[in-house]
């Protein structure tokens, strides 16, 4: 499978954060398509089939999620949860995005299983930082991957 | 006719009442009283006809013929000079009140000495007549006059006051033929003599107290024996004027004894003078000695009653004038004394009290109470203490409390019980409302906690609010205005470029007051994990930090004491040291030899903690600026000059505050700055 085709699930419900994601994912070359969900339920709805997204194709998994850790309804670390307790999307690369040290002491602290975490706005420098750590060079270089 | 004595002692005449013996039995008793060495006689008082029998010859040496006339005029006749007056009175009165009477006096010998004389006597009346039965017998002998003296003193005991002393100085002068008796006690200090009695020549007459001194009673109080004999030329023996004053009593002899108490103290001397040297030295040494131990111990039983007196008087002033209720019972269990006091807290009246006590005045549960905690004292040991609320005859409930105790006997005894009763209604009341006001005030302290919980978990909303909300904007700001600056470079000329890089800078710095306004309010209320840390392993890791962000030619001197174990939660020192070391750094930016140093000495106002001190050699401030230090938001530099919120040193401050230690600053301008703060070193607690 051509990851570089695969999709890349943004959970942001501010209209700004997304604005300044996308921009800073086009601004890097990054043509994979950003599937946006606008709050946590939204998301997981999403990878599930379920609801407004009855139906999907729920083979069709995205690259990674962008999760926001403060969402509507339910918040990233509930989303994180759900998506780790799921056999489906337990292996899911999921990047929080916090907004302060706090948020990314939170995320640390409850290990829940974030992959890693980016500090919003999503600077391109720390982006590269973070997908580099977790060997995503591959999706943002839109070289093609050896199937995991 | 002939009639047996009364009252006689001597074991071989029966001691029965008066009797008429047949005629034979009537020889035999004057064989008897012959043997006995007694005369007896029957004066037959309504005629003055006396009888006498027995050893007449062998006692005054007359024969019994001569001396069937002698009658009361006679008999008065051959008392000695110095004795008659006396012994008459006492004769007539004992006739008078038909009281038998026990006599020693001096009678005289036909051939003109005078002998020694005991005289008992007893009355008797028969068909409407009345007579006097009695015996005399010659107790010249030391040993018998011993005896009759003890007796007389046994009546002499009875005396009151003086009149003891006063009887006993007139006794001795009559029995041992003396010029002059004298019995005297030393005062409380020793100083002086107190006399008793002193009787010259039969008369009792008055004598001034006088110094011990040098006196003759001195001589006598300090021989070993307590005794002190002249026997005749006084001048050879005693000082030139004692030895005067016996010339002028006509008296060459002196016999002194020492008051010794039957407890070994020696309280007093009784003396005697004698115109001659008494024939039987002895003798008067034993009756005078006899006299003495019986004088002492009169002494010191009165001293013993008049210091029991004293102390009961004592006692009753004291107990009358206390605050608070003073009770006494006997070891019956009767109450014996209330007083006054008693009576006001209680509302019951003395005779009440001692009558009826508790026993109507209280409830039966209360009554039951105090008795079983009576009962419980008085069959065990230790004290009494009860406590009990009662309903006063004023009106009013009142709280009395309770206390006794054992009263020692002599030899170990109980004597009885003595106790104390005190109103403690005011106590009573105040600790009743002290229990309510503390209730009360749990119950606020609950509810204030509560509110302070509430208030917390308000206040930890509001932070992750301004931590996320407040940054949102911002962070568009930041964004977007980088987004213009990046993607409209240019359309923009270098004044709009200008802005945008103001906008950008103004939104990074609002951004890091966001932060560290999150650090200050995390500093305050975050759990705190007390540990033993070592302050300088932090050190080192926060100055790795520091360098490491650093220019990389820039060198800073660290100076830092291999270890610094103290105990403090180290997240929290974490952003201490995060902070002062930082400082340290920024504010010695312009120092040609940066240099930053930890140090430590012990704290001059808490010997259990430390003073720990950051020093730089920076830009330093105006120590009059010092007081804005600490305070949040105060800067004592431009951001132009260097950069910061003027949260840091507040979150310090907080941070050394939860600690229990003080934070404070000195600087001198360019050149440096010292952080004083302190901490419990970690060897000092467990």
């Amino acid at each position: 499978m051509d990851t570089s085709n695969r999709k890349i699930l943004l959970v942001e419900d501010n209209p700004d954060d997304v604005a300044l994601t996308l921009r800073a994912l086009k601004k890097n070359s990054i043509a994979n398509e950003v599937v946006i969900a606008k709050d946590g339920q939204e998301a997981l709805d999403w990878l599930f089939g379920e609801g407004a997204y009855a139906g999907r194709d729920v083979t069709d998994m995205p690259a990674f999620v962008l999760l926001d850790l403060k969402l509507p309804k339910l918040d990233g670390m509930d989303v994180l949860r759900a998506i780790r307790a799921h056999p489906v999307t337990a292996l899911l690369r999921v990047i929080m995005l916090t907004t302060s040290r706090e948020e990314a002491d939170i995320v640390t602290s409850y290990s829940l299983g974030a992959t890693s975490y980016i500090r919003k706005p999503v600077d391109f420098d720390e982006f590269i930082r973070v997908v580099g750590q977790l060997g995503l060079y591959w999706l943002i270089l839109n070289e093609p991957t050896p199937n995991r | 006719m002939w009639c047996t004595v009364t009252r006689m002692s001597y074991p071989s005449l029966p001691s029965a009442s008066p009797f008429r013996p047949a005629d034979d039995t009537r020889d035999i008793y004057r064989l008897l009283c012959k043997q006995a060495g007694m005369i007896v006689y029957d004066h037959h008082l309504d005629t003055g006809h006396i009888t006498w029998d027995g050893a007449i010859s062998e006692l005054l040496g007359y024969s019994p013929e001569e001396f069937q006339h002698v009658d009361i005029r006679q008999w008065e006749a051959w008392l000695h000079p110095d004795d008659r007056a006396n012994t008459r009175r006492a004769l007539d009165q004992t006739i008078a009140n038909s009281q038998p009477w026990d006599v020693i006096y001096r009678l005289r010998h036909r051939n003109g000495s005078y002998v020694h004389i005991q005289e008992r006597n007893g009355f008797v009346t028969g068909g409407g007549r009345r007579r006097m039965i009695g015996s005399l017998r010659d107790v010249s002998d030391s040993r018998l006059r011993a005896q009759a003296l003890t007796g007389l003193l046994e009546r002499v005991v009875g005396a009151p006051g003086r009149a003891f002393f006063e009887q006993l100085a007139l006794e001795l002068w009559r029995t041992l033929d003396a010029v002059r008796v004298y019995v005297g006690r030393l005062s409380d200090d020793n100083d002086e003599m107190l006399p008793l009695a002193l009787c010259y020549r039969g008369t009792i007459e008055p004598l001034e107290r006088y110094k011990v001194a040098n006196s003759l009673s001195a001589s006598v109080l300090h021989r070993g024996d307590g005794l002190l004999c002249c026997w005749g030329n006084p001048g050879e023996v005693l000082p030139p004027h004692v030895a005067e004053a016996f010339s002028t009593w006509g008296a060459t002899a002196y016999v002194g004894c020492a008051l010794i108490t039957p407890t070994g103290y020696r309280v007093g001397v009784l003396s005697a003078l004698f115109q001659q040297p008494p024939a039987r030295r002895e003798a008067v040494i034993a009756i005078l000695q006899a006299f003495a131990a019986r004088a002492a111990a009169e002494i010191e039983r009165r001293e013993t009653e008049n210091a029991l007196r004293a102390s009961e008087a004592r006692f009753r002033s004291l107990s009358e004038s206390s605050p608070v209720g003073v009770y006494q019972f006997d070891v019956h269990g009767n109450c014996t004394y209330v007083n006054k006091r008693w009576c006001e807290i209680t509302g019951i009246s003395f005779k009440e009290a001692l009558q009826k006590g508790w026993r109507e005045r209280l409830p039966p549960d209360e009554l039951r109470e105090l008795l079983a905690a009576w009962e419980k004292f008085t069959s065990g040991r230790g004290e009494f203490s009860h406590k009990l609320r009662f309903e006063h005859p004023a009106g009013g409930a009142r709280w009395i409390q309770f206390h006794a105790r054992r009263l020692p006997g002599p030899g170990g005894t109980l004597a009885g019980y003595v106790g104390t009763i005190d109103d403690i209604t005011v106590e009573m009341e105040a600790k009743n409302e002290i229990h309510q006001l503390n209730a009360h005030l749990e119950e606020r302290v609950a509810e204030r906690t509560a509110q302070l919980a509430a208030a917390n978990a308000e206040l930890e909303a509001f932070s992750y609010s301004v931590s996320h909300d407040l940054r949102s904007p911002l962070r568009a700001i930041d964004g977007f205005s980088r987004a213009i600056a990046e993607d409209y470079e240019s359309v923009l000329d270098d004044t709009g470029r200008d802005y945008l890089r103001r906008i950008r800078d103004a939104s990074q710095r609002m951004a890091m007051l966001i932060d560290d306004l999150l650090r200050l309010s995390r500093a305050t209320r975050t759990q705190m994990h007390i540990d033993a840390i070592d302050l300088a392993q932090l050190a080192h890791q926060v100055v790795g930090e520091l360098r490491q962000a650093d220019r990389p030619d820039r060198v800073v001197e660290f100076v830092c004491p291999p270890t610094l174990p103290v105990r403090a939660d180290r997240d929290l020192m974490r952003i201490v040291l995060d902070n002062l070391l930082g400082n340290a750094w920024k504010y010695t930016r312009r120092q040609s030899k940066p240099r930053v140093e930890i140090s430590h000495t012990p704290d001059p106002e808490d010997p259990t903690s430390i003073v720990y001190t950051v020093s730089d050699n920076g830009a330093g401030f105006d120590m009059k600026y010092a007081g804005k230090l600490f305070a949040p938001f105060q800067r004592l530099h431009s951001a132009s000059e260097f950069e910061g919120t003027g949260i840091g040193l507040a979150t310090v401050r907080r941070i050394i505050s939860r600690h229990g230690g003080r934070v404070w600053a000195e600087s001198v301008p360019d050149q440096g700055t010292q952080i004083h703060f302190t901490l419990k070193p970690a060897t000092s607690t467990s």
